[in-house]
């Protein structure tokens, strides 16, 4: 298993490079360069053109891309080219705020969903169901930046409950988080649903009744532990997501958060910037599905096996 | 208490005028129309049938574990050792199922939590009907696995380790681990090869004489029935057309589609000879005629037998079949063939 | 004052006491046009920008919040990113410019105490003694020539442009400091009354590379900036000049706007710059009081005279007839603005009133068209940000009632920026507001060939120099005739057509008071207050 991780790991090294190289050439190709938010209406053409010398405009991207590339290798990932600071202190300053809404919206997502789920799957085909089903296309097709400026309206203007935007106490998180875990519930809900009648229909379930397993326990321990692996694929991908910025919830709340982080790199056409934020969100995404790969084989022992591929256990063919 | 059979006499199991249909959408799956038999303790039943014959139906409806929607117990009286199977609480039944009665499934491959490895599945059960720790259960378990030719050791291992065969003896050794007064196997061997059917058959025979359970093999192999059975049931369109010992129905066949069954099976020893089969499709349980069941097939029919239910004969106390055929004192089937 | 320079500021402050007087309150002079249909002017319930606070006992609010309306990525005179919309603001807080121009335009002492010229070419400045840096440090002459020289040799900083015309800066002595330019700018002392045009402190910034551009010697020092998100300050107890009565302060940026509203409205904002949609509801709500201002800039049509049948006069005739102003008014700003006649600065100097202007007529607009190489082909507009491509939405249904197809192509800022200079556009009309400051030297940057503001790609010879005359010429009544002949010929020649000057405004809550609300939103929030009530 050690060894699997490693090499997973590994991986993220052409990874990062593919995804560098993809941000370097769109943002150079993207219409507009760093310098036209600094341009003001009363320079020449020289002082443009000394400007651009400055951020080694006048050179190829290719030039550009090697030089963030060095300097990378070096692990360094720059400063930002409008305001000067490191790209890793930003990053770093933002990331907490990010990491502590996604996590809560996630919980909060997950404590709704897998009961849903789990009460639509039982009571498949009858009002129940559809309820949850009419609840879940809701939960996905409501943008979740005008949920959450519904929440903003109701609660923080017509009843005054909760703060406008982030200022540091328990209660700004209210709104953002139920925002972000009422769509991440939507999709989990959908996940554990199908996946328990995924594993409804089992044999081994039948088996377990005829040995007078109390019906709780045939749903918690028999069909809950075999439906995890989709369901915790799910959540996996959903805290990434949401990780790699909630950009809208954040703009939406004034959150200080690296999704608006990047919005803004991108819209300054701050390249190394916006860069150091993708490599950094990259290589946690890598991170963090590593980490729900390993779960899986606290989960499912038949893939704890193939991770330990290498030592066999013995496999008696004989009856 | 639900701790002890409940009686004291013979009788372990008493099925009578049990009905259980599937109602669908569009149309109701008459799979049980009304049969009854007695079990007695240590013995063991054959229910042999093809398939859709109303067997597996019969064998859940004893535990009580029909799935509800769609299916429906219309009528009828199951005793397990004294306790009215249909008429519990789930929290009675729970208590019963795996303690005074177990069942074996039929496809030992999809039938194991493939998440938990097989020592749990069987300290599960122990520990679910008896009072002991943990450990004690796992020890059992251990045991059990021995018991059914299994190394203990490999009690933590997960069912995708083992072969079929061994899935299976893992379901028995689940089955038997509260020894339990009846056991219902319902096709144990049909989805393995030859060799290990024979194996497991040994191994049931032997378990069997061990704890002295009374079994309910359900089959359409007549091989196995001659076997391991002491009482033969032969079921048509959820109904049992012939009813006696193993002597009165093998030896003694009286009904036309037993006799059918008989005469399909190949004879090793005349290879050259034809394939007998029985003509026409087995009922279709959701538009049973008014008559027999079996009428349509049968080259005795008359029309008083397409008319109404067939009469039922008790030809000796332990032998019973349902036709109208023999309403004709002097009426008999052909018998075996010889083929060719 | 040099009696030339004191006429100057003579006029203006009458010029544009009429102007203020005709903008606030609800009574109306001839000489300003007033705001269109549908809405009366606005009377604001005044007291955001009454300038002396009231002297009885009063209690005022410690803290503050502002809300501004772009983000303010760096705090750093050095760094081309301070130069955002929003660096008027930060800069009249925490720098001093050597002179200060008051609302009237008038010009008067800041960090110098007196200034001397000749030949509009050698200045020299007497600064204030005994100013201190936030730090402590104190102002010398070191710090003007350390400042300037940087300046120069940062491409891109925001005084860069201006201070590139310097050649030399010799220090006197530690308070009198020696400027000399490479040719004669008679707007020089002006150029140096903008909020940014501060100074840093040699010594500090030299020992703290990073953060040393921050100390400033103003009202108001950094306490923190968190980038793009918002800036505190904190009031400089050892200001020079006159001390607020304000503790602390906080300028935020909420990009979402109805979150910004929702906490105005909640009292997280005591100040907050409004849209016109809210205008009416603030006012009759008895919490909140409304300042409005019109802007100096004028919205403006280019047409790239680089494209063969933009260049055509029959052409730009029938569009100058085809556009009706009240729409533009009435559309895209909800009838809170001034359909502008000329293409003039609203409130720059050496206004020209007496140049052609075009009105609507849709029967003229089609007579030109039918004289123009017009041939039936599409017409591409090219527009930046909200209100340009509304403006743009409305020129093109205008213009289709002539019979002009046009296509528009809406993009954000950078884009345009990168897009639209020095004739490499495809584009053959351009939808821009242009950046006039209340010089009328800032024209130059419209119709100079090789600047970025010229948008519509003018290049006459003719044009040319009377821009370098005007700039060359002390004599302001000289000058304002150069400037009335320039205007004429723009108005003539329609490189430009305008279209309106927006009216903004500010609401505050009830004892808000003490903000300087510059035409050219460089808001003056040094000595905001809020009376508790």
């Amino acid at each position: 298993m050690l060894r699997y991780a490693v090499i997973r790991l590994l991986w993220l090294i052409p990874i990062l490079i593919c995804v560098s190289l993809i941000i370097f050439v769109l943002m150079d190709a993207a219409p507009g360069s760093i310098i036209d938010s600094m341009i003001n209406e009363e320079m020449t053409q020289e002082d443009i053109e000394e400007l651009k010398r400055e951020y080694d405009l006048d050179k190829s991207v290719f030039y550009r891309y090697g030089k963030y590339m060095l300097g990378l290798f070096r692990g360094n990932l720059g400063s930002s080219e409008i305001s000067g600071l490191s790209v890793f202190d930003m990053y770093k300053t933002r990331f907490p705020k990010t990491l502590e809404l996604s996590l809560l919206s996630l919980v909060l997502g997950t404590l709704i969903a897998i009961p849903m789920g789990i009460f639509a799957a039982k009571h498949a085909g009858t009002i129940w169901d559809n309820l949850t089903t009419a609840f879940t296309l809701i939960g996905l097709s409501m943008p979740s930046f005008w949920l959450g400026l519904l929440l903003l309206i109701w609660f923080s203007h017509s009843i005054k409950l909760f703060p406008a935007g982030y200022d540091g106490t328990w209660k700004c998180y209210v709104m953002p988080v139920i925002a972000g875990g009422f769509s991440m519930s939507a999709s989990i809900t959908r996940q554990t649903r199908s996946a328990i009648l995924d594993v409804v229909r089992q044999d081994y379930l039948r088996t377990a009744r005829a040995k007078g397993v109390p019906e709780w326990r045939v749903t918690v321990k028999h069909e809950l532990r075999n439906a995890w692996i989709p369901i915790v694929t799910q959540i996996g991908m959903m805290l990434a997501m949401t990780m790699a910025g909630s950009a809208v919830i954040e703009a939406v709340y004034s959150w200080p958060g690296v999704g608006r982080l990047m919005i803004e790199a991108i819209n300054q056409r701050d390249t190394t910037l916006a860069c150091g934020c993708v490599i950094l969100t990259a290589t946690l995404y890598v991170v963090l599905l590593l980490l729900v790969d390993i779960v899986y084989a606290f989960i499912d022992p038949r893939i704890r096996a193939q991770y330990s591929a290498g030592r066999r256990k013995k496999r008696r063919a004989e009856a | 208490m639900l701790d002890e059979c409940m009686t004291n006499s013979d009788v372990v199991l008493d099925v009578q005028d049990l009905v259980v249909h599937y109602e669908l959408k569009n149309e109701v799956v008459k799979a049980v129309n009304g049969i009854s038999f007695t079990l007695q303790k240590g013995r063991s039943i054959g229910l042999v049938g093809e398939t859709g014959a109303g067997k597996t139906t019969t064998a859940l409806a004893i535990m009580n574990l029909v799935p509800k929607p769609p299916g429906v117990v219309k009528s009828g009286t199951i005793d397990v050792c004294g306790y009215k199977m249909l008429e519990l609480k789930p929290k009675q039944l729970e208590k019963i199922r795996g303690k005074e009665i177990s069942m074996i499934f039929q496809d030992p491959m999809t039938s194991l939590n493939p998440v938990i490895s097989v020592g749990e599945q069987i300290a599960e059960s122990v520990k679910l009907h008896e009072n002991v720790s943990a450990s004690e259960a796992y020890d059992r378990a251990i045991e059990m696995l021995e018991l059914v030719g299994i190394p203990g050791e490999r009690a933590g291992e997960y069912p995708h380790q083992f072969s079929g065969g061994m899935r299976q003896r893992v379901l028995i050794a689940i089955a038997l681990a509260c020894n339990p007064r009846i056991l219902i196997a319902d096709e144990p061997t049909t989805a393995l090869d030859v060799t290990i059917q024979a194996q497991v058959l040994n191994m049931i025979n032997d378990l069997k004489k061990q704890f002295g359970t009374a079994l309910i093999m359900i089959t359409h192999d007549l091989g196995v029935v001659a076997k391991m059975c002491d009482d033969v049931a032969v079921m048509y369109a959820g109904r049992i057309v012939e009813k006696g010992t193993l002597e009165d129905v093998f030896n003694d066949t009286k009904h036309p589609y037993t006799e059918g069954l008989f005469n399909s099976l190949p004879d090793i020893t005349k290879r050259e000879s034809e394939l007998k089969p029985i003509p026409g499709l087995i009922a279709d349980p959701t538009k049973l005629p008014e008559g027999c069941a079996f009428a349509p097939r049968c080259q005795y029919a008359t029309d008083a037998c397409r008319e109404r239910p067939p009469t039922i004969h008790q030809i000796s106390p332990t032998h019973l079949v349902e036709c109208t055929a023999y309403d004709n004192p002097g009426f008999q089937i052909e018998g075996w063939q010889n083929h060719g | 004052m040099k009696p030339a320079k004191r006429s100057l500021c003579l006029i203006l402050c009458i010029i544009l006491s009429i102007a203020l007087l005709a903008g606030c309150g609800g009574g109306k002079t001839e000489s300003s046009p007033t705001p269109t249909s549908g809405s009366e002017s606005p009377s604001p319930t005044k007291g955001i920008s009454e300038t002396p606070p009231p002297t009885e006992e009063v209690e005022y609010y410690e803290h503050l919040n502002i809300a501004i309306g772009d983000k303010v990525t760096v705090i750093d005179l050095f760094n081309p990113a301070f130069g955002s919309s929003q660096v008027g603001i930060i800069s009249h807080a925490v720098f001093d410019s050597l002179v200060d121009m008051t609302l009237d335009n008038e010009i008067v002492p800041g960090l110098a105490t007196k200034w001397d010229t000749d030949d509009y070419k050698t200045f020299t400045f007497t600064l204030r003694e005994n100013v201190k840096f936030h730090n402590g440090e104190p102002f010398t002459a070191e710090d003007v020539k350390y400042t300037i020289e940087r300046t120069k040799a940062t491409p891109g900083s925001i005084m860069a442009s201006k201070y590139a015309r310097i050649e030399s800066v010799e220090v006197v002595n530690d308070y009198e400091v020696k400027i000399t330019l490479d040719s004669p700018n008679v707007d020089f002392i002006a150029d140096m009354s903008v909020p940014y045009a501060g100074f840093a402190n040699k010594k500090t910034c030299e020992a703290d590379p990073e953060n040393g551009s921050m100390i400033g010697t103003g009202p108001w020092k950094v306490t923190e900036i968190v980038s793009n998100d918002y800036v505190s300050v904190a009031r400089n107890d050892d200001y020079w000049g006159e001390v607020p009565v304000t503790k602390t302060m906080t300028f935020k940026f909420v990009s979402e706007e109805t979150a910004r509203y929702i906490m105005f409205e909640n009292g997280d904002f005591d100040f907050c710059g409004i849209g016109s949609v809210f205008v009416e509801q603030y006012e009759n709500d008895e919490r909140f009081s409304v300042e409005s201002y019109v802007m100096n800039n004028t919205n403006l049509i280019a047409f790239n005279f680089k494209d063969p049948l933009m260049a055509d006069i029959n052409f730009r005739m029938a569009v100058a007839h085809a556009m009706n102003r009240e729409d533009f008014v009435n559309i895209t700003l909800n009838g809170y603005g001034v359909p502008a006649e000329y293409f003039w600065g609203y409130r720059t100097e050496f206004r020209n009133t007496n140049v052609p202007t075009y009105e609507y007529n849709i029967d003229k607009a089609k007579e030109y068209l039918e004289k123009s190489k017009y041939n039936g082909e599409t017409i591409e507009i090219v527009a930046a940000m909200a209100h340009p491509i509304s403006n743009a939405q409305v020129l093109q249904e205008n213009l289709s009632k002539i019979g002009v197809k046009t296509e528009i192509f809406a993009t954000d800022g950078p884009t345009l920026t990168s897009y639209t200079p020095w004739g490499n556009t495809d584009s053959q009309i351009v939808v821009t507001s242009g950046p006039w400051t209340t010089l009328a030297s800032s024209v130059s940057m419209f119709l100079m060939p090789g600047s970025i503001g010229n948008k519509a790609n003018y290049d006459k010879p003719e044009m040319t120099e009377l821009l370098k005359k005007a700039a060359m010429t002390f004599d302001a009544a000289e000058r304002e005739k150069v400037y009335a002949e320039i205007q004429e010929i723009v108005a003539t020649e329609i490189p430009y057509l305008p279209i309106f000057n927006m009216e903004l405004f500010v609401a505050g809550w009830k004892g808000c008071g003490g903000v300087k609300l510059y035409a050219t939103n460089n808001h003056d929030y040094a000595y905001a207050y809020r009376i508790k009530q």
